[in-house]
């Protein structure tokens, strides 16, 4: 259930704050998020992967029919398909490290979630 | 632990979005920064653009003084409609750069040289030889001329704050692809920007120069041998005005200042203008189908994504008007309005020379004129270098302009440098709005640099060609060779006066023409040498001579005739000498029955063009062997087919390297055999046309297109160049014009106008351009935008 929670705050987080903030304002969220809401370190990395992974690729199917995949497939010479997924993974890679690091920071921490 | 293991994922968190937002090179290859570019609230995804995407919007501007609609039609092609001209001006910019920012920036950081800023230390040397040449200066020069004229000025104003308004109100999510890609911003832009422009036109249309090689082959081959085959002109040309003249010929005094004692390497200059050339013909009423003139108009290229033209239509209580633009430049370059339509050629005249320069000493801050010291201006060039220091170059400025490089010690005295004594953009933006003849050629005369063959007909039934354009006073053979540069009496002697410029006004003949050949014939009072195309011309001219009434579809035939007169002419001669088992065999066959035309399918027309270039490199192998150890200009192929028409022996026949003295049945023999040891290809598979994006990614180019057409050919596909817009406009009560361009009006290469036109234009048809003098006549729009004036 916390998991979950924290899931649905740094989608939430991802889409409001990179309307304003440069693409990496995943980092803080990750790390904020994993930090403040205690995160167990197992799931440090997955949840923001994950989050971030799921959010960028929905993201990017209501902006493109297509046709940017097919450029930057095009351009970083692989299969047009595989392009939304790179963007995505390097976003979820980016959350995942920083996720993974605020987990292993709020080790032993009372959080806000569970009191 | 657990905190040494936060940080090691925090550090490893940290580098990657230091990797994945920055720009990097991988051996030679960059990598773009993949976080900015890939994200979707920012990145690449955000330029997506759907046909479902269009909507009307409103902007303010308190530059604007009255309502502005621009209606975009079914071929996004935007139709401007303004109270006033200014505002119209306003309205060009900011629809321009709504569709082609980035190329406005690249096409004008080039002649700046500034491309290595956002391209890299790969440029750096592009942008040393720019700046070397003085295209910055040459814009600066432009610019202070142009202060001259306050009012004109206004419209370049307002076209600059157009662009600027589309600029400052862009978000980073919006900007072009390419920025995203190549990590930069925007600039702002300035009227500076449009003289960048300009300059960078007349260095690919004026920028033409071989004086080191002319030089040099005088000095090798001697006078006799120099002028046999670097003739001074074609005695089959047909100019473009054939006189009579105005002013009566002046004696030519031989020049006395060249300097053929010299043995220097060629100048390596950006932007070689091969391949470069268009074609214009005007017919009148009295051979028209219509009964009224009819114009043509298809410029030459170096073809591009996004396309070097964009497609514009002006409207104004005044006028309306409709045709392409270069984009960075207000007006309407080719095109035409409901009475009048307009077009250029390029002139080709030799405004580019090389002069010596003597240096007093090794710092090469002073030099010698007129037996006195003259200081020469150094200006030092900040260059920026993305992931790299700051690089410092030291421009010296001599009397003659600038010294471009520091093997030679040459100076260039360039037409480009001169500050023209009347704005160059009143040719287009005054020209766009006339309504007759005279008020046409006053309005052109403005132009000064890169002179053109302005072409023009009415629904009055006028029709005429005149160069506008400066072309130097010379000497005979002056600027043929490196000059002189110790003396001040070596430089040109003026101008030659507009009146006295090669024009035709109604000819008996019923028509006007230009296709880059020479520009007079040699009754012409002034001496000039430059440039100038062998084939085309002379078609035009046939085509038009041998039919008596011309409509559209012949207009629309020969814009695409892919027909070679080279190869007509050369075939005649080199045929009928092959002999025994060569002349039966099946490619031998094959150019027999060949028509002379360069269809994509062709196999004869690979075979010709491989038969003839051995042909002429056997013929002139005493220039081709020389040319290792000395630079010489290659002999032209007219000069070859003109020599063995007419010389059945020649010491040139002889192939120096074998023992045998060959003739010309040998050398026709022997460079055919070569031939038929080679593949079967067709024209298409052997030119590989393509249409490559300004950054040259395959990703964003359209590749691969099967192709007819030579360089010698009305339509004049070469693999990179080729008719960049072909253009025919009926003139009548309405106008009814035809027009295609390889390409499309968005530069985003994500949008579905980016390249949509490319198919038409390959298979020889047209776009209907209709002129709506309301916006309600406009059948299907995309989107309207409303400038409004704010208070």
């Amino acid at each position: 259930m916390k998991n979950s929670i924290l899931f649905v705050s740094i989608c939430v987080l991802t889409v409001v704050c990179s309307l304003v903030a440069p693409w990496w304002v995943i980092a803080p969220i990750s790390f904020t998020v994993a930090y403040l809401g205690k995160m167990k370190s197992s799931a440090g990395f997955g949840v923001p992967f994950l989050s971030v992974l799921i959010t960028w690729l929905i993201a990017i199917y209501l902006n493109d029919n297509g046709v940017v995949a097919e450029l930057m497939g095009k351009l970083l010479l692989l299969p047009n398909w595989s392009t939304p997924f790179l963007s995505a993974c390097l976003g979820g890679l980016v959350a995942g490290c920083f996720g993974l690091s605020g987990a292993l920071f709020s080790y032993r921490k009372k959080t806000w979630v569970n009191g | 632990m657990q905190k040494v293991l936060g940080i090691i994922s925090l550090i490893i968190g940290l580098g990657l979005v230091y990797f994945f937002n920055n720009s990097h090179t991988l051996g030679e290859k960059p990598i773009p920064p993949i976080g900015k570019l890939l994200n979707p609230f920012t990145g690449a995804w955000q330029n997506s653009e759907k046909s479902t995407d269009y909507s009307d919007f409103k902007l303010t501007s308190e530059l604007i003084k009255e309502e502005v609609t621009i209606v975009f039609d079914d071929r996004m092609v935007p139709h401007i409609y303004a109270k006033n001209l200014q505002d119209a001006m306003f309205a060009q910019g900011y629809v321009e750069a709504y569709h082609r920012l980035f190329q406005m920036d690249l096409s004008t950081r080039s002649p700046d040289g500034k491309l290595a800023e956002i391209l890299g230390p790969n440029l750096l040397e592009y942008d040393k030889k720019q700046r070397r040449l003085g295209l910055g200066f040459a814009a600066d020069n432009a610019l202070k001329g142009w202060d001259n004229f306050p009012e004109e000025l206004k419209n370049v104003d307002a076209y600059t704050a157009g662009v600027n308004h589309f600029i400052d109100n862009l978000a980073p999510k919006d900007y072009p692809i390419e920025y995203k890609l190549l990590d930069f911003k925007p600039s702002s832009w300035t009227n500076r920007h449009s003289a960048l422009l300009l300059k960078a036109m007349t260095q690919t249309l004026a920028g033409y120069e071989n004086d080191i090689e002319m030089s040099n082959a005088l000095r090798v081959l001697g006078k006799e041998d120099f002028n046999l085959i670097y003739p001074d002109r074609n005695p089959k040309d047909i100019p473009i005005a054939e006189g009579p003249y105005n002013y009566a010929k002046e004696r030519t005094d031989s020049f006395k200042g060249a300097i053929t004692s010299l043995n220097l390497p060629s100048i390596q200059r950006p932007r070689s203008p091969d391949g470069i050339g268009s074609n214009n013909w005007a017919v009148s009423g009295s051979k028209s189908a219509t009964g009224l003139p009819m114009l043509a108009n298809d410029p030459h290229l170096g073809l591009s994504l996004p396309s070097v033209w964009y497609e514009i239509a002006i409207t104004t209580p005044e006028f309306s008007a409709q045709g392409v633009t270069l984009l960075g430049m207000p007006g309407i370059m080719i095109g035409f309005n409901e009475n009048i339509a307009w077009g250029e050629t390029n002139v080709g005249h030799d405004v580019s020379d090389y002069y010596t320069v003597k240096w007093t000493d090794k710092s090469k801050t002073s030099y010698m004129l007129d037996g006195q010291q003259k200081k020469a201006d150094l200006k030092i060039e900040k260059i920026l270098v993305k992931g790299e220091k700051v690089v410092f170059d030291t421009v010296r400025y001599t009397v003659w302009g600038p010294v471009v490089d520091d093997e030679t010690n040459l100076a260039l005295r360039w037409i480009a440098h001169d500050a023209a004594p009347t704005p160059e953009f009143m040719a287009f933006v005054n020209g766009m709005q006339c309504d007759n003849y005279d008020d046409y050629l006053k309005s052109t005369a403005a132009f000064y640099a890169p002179a053109q063959n302005f072409i023009y007909a009415d629904n009055k039934n006028e029709i005429g060609i005149r160069i506008n354009g400066s072309l130097p006073i010379k000497k005979y053979m002056q600027g043929v060779t490196i000059t002189d540069g110790s003396s001040s009496k070596n430089g040109w002697s003026g101008f030659i006066p507009r009146d006295a410029n090669p024009q035709e006004r109604n000819p008996e003949r019923g028509y006007v023409s230009s296709a880059n050949q020479y520009s007079a014939n040699e009754d012409y009072p002034y001496y000039y040498n430059g440039n100038f195309e062998p084939y085309r011309g002379r078609i035009v001219n046939k085509y038009l001579a041998d039919k008596k009434v011309v409509d559209l579809t012949y207009m629309k035939a020969m814009q695409n005739s892919t027909y070679s007169m080279l190869a007509e002419e050369a075939l005649a001669v080199m045929l009928p000498r092959l002999n025994g088992k060569v002349a039966m065999h099946a490619y031998a066959k094959e150019l027999a029955k060949w028509d002379f035309h360069y269809d994509a399918s062709s196999v004869a027309a690979v075979l010709f063009d491989r038969w003839f270039s051995t042909f002429h490199e056997m013929l002139w192998d005493e220039v081709y062997t020389q040319n290792k150890k000395v630079a010489l200009p290659e002999p032209d192929y007219w000069v070859t087919v003109n020599m063995m028409e007419s010389m059945n022996t020649s010491k040139f026949y002889d192939v120096a390297s074998t023992s045998k003295v060959e003739s010309l049945d040998d050398l026709i023999n022997q460079s055919f055999r070569i031939v038929m040891g080679l593949d079967r290809l067709t024209l298409s598979e052997s030119k590989d046309a393509q249409i490559l994006h300004l950054t040259r990614l395959p990703a964003f180019s359209e590749m691969e297109l099967a192709l007819g057409g030579t360089k010698y050919s009305l339509n004049a596909m070469q693999q990179k160049f080729g008719p960049s817009w072909r253009m025919i406009v009926l003139l009548g009560k309405t106008p009814e014009a035809y027009g295609t361009y390889p390409g499309g009006q968005s530069g985003n290469p994500a949008s579905p106008f980016y390249k949509n036109r490319i198919s038409t234009w390959a298979k020889g048809e047209y776009d209907k351009l209709v002129l709506a003098r309301k916006s309600s006549e406009i059948s299907t729009s995309l989107f309207t935008i409303h400038i409004n004036h704010e208070k």
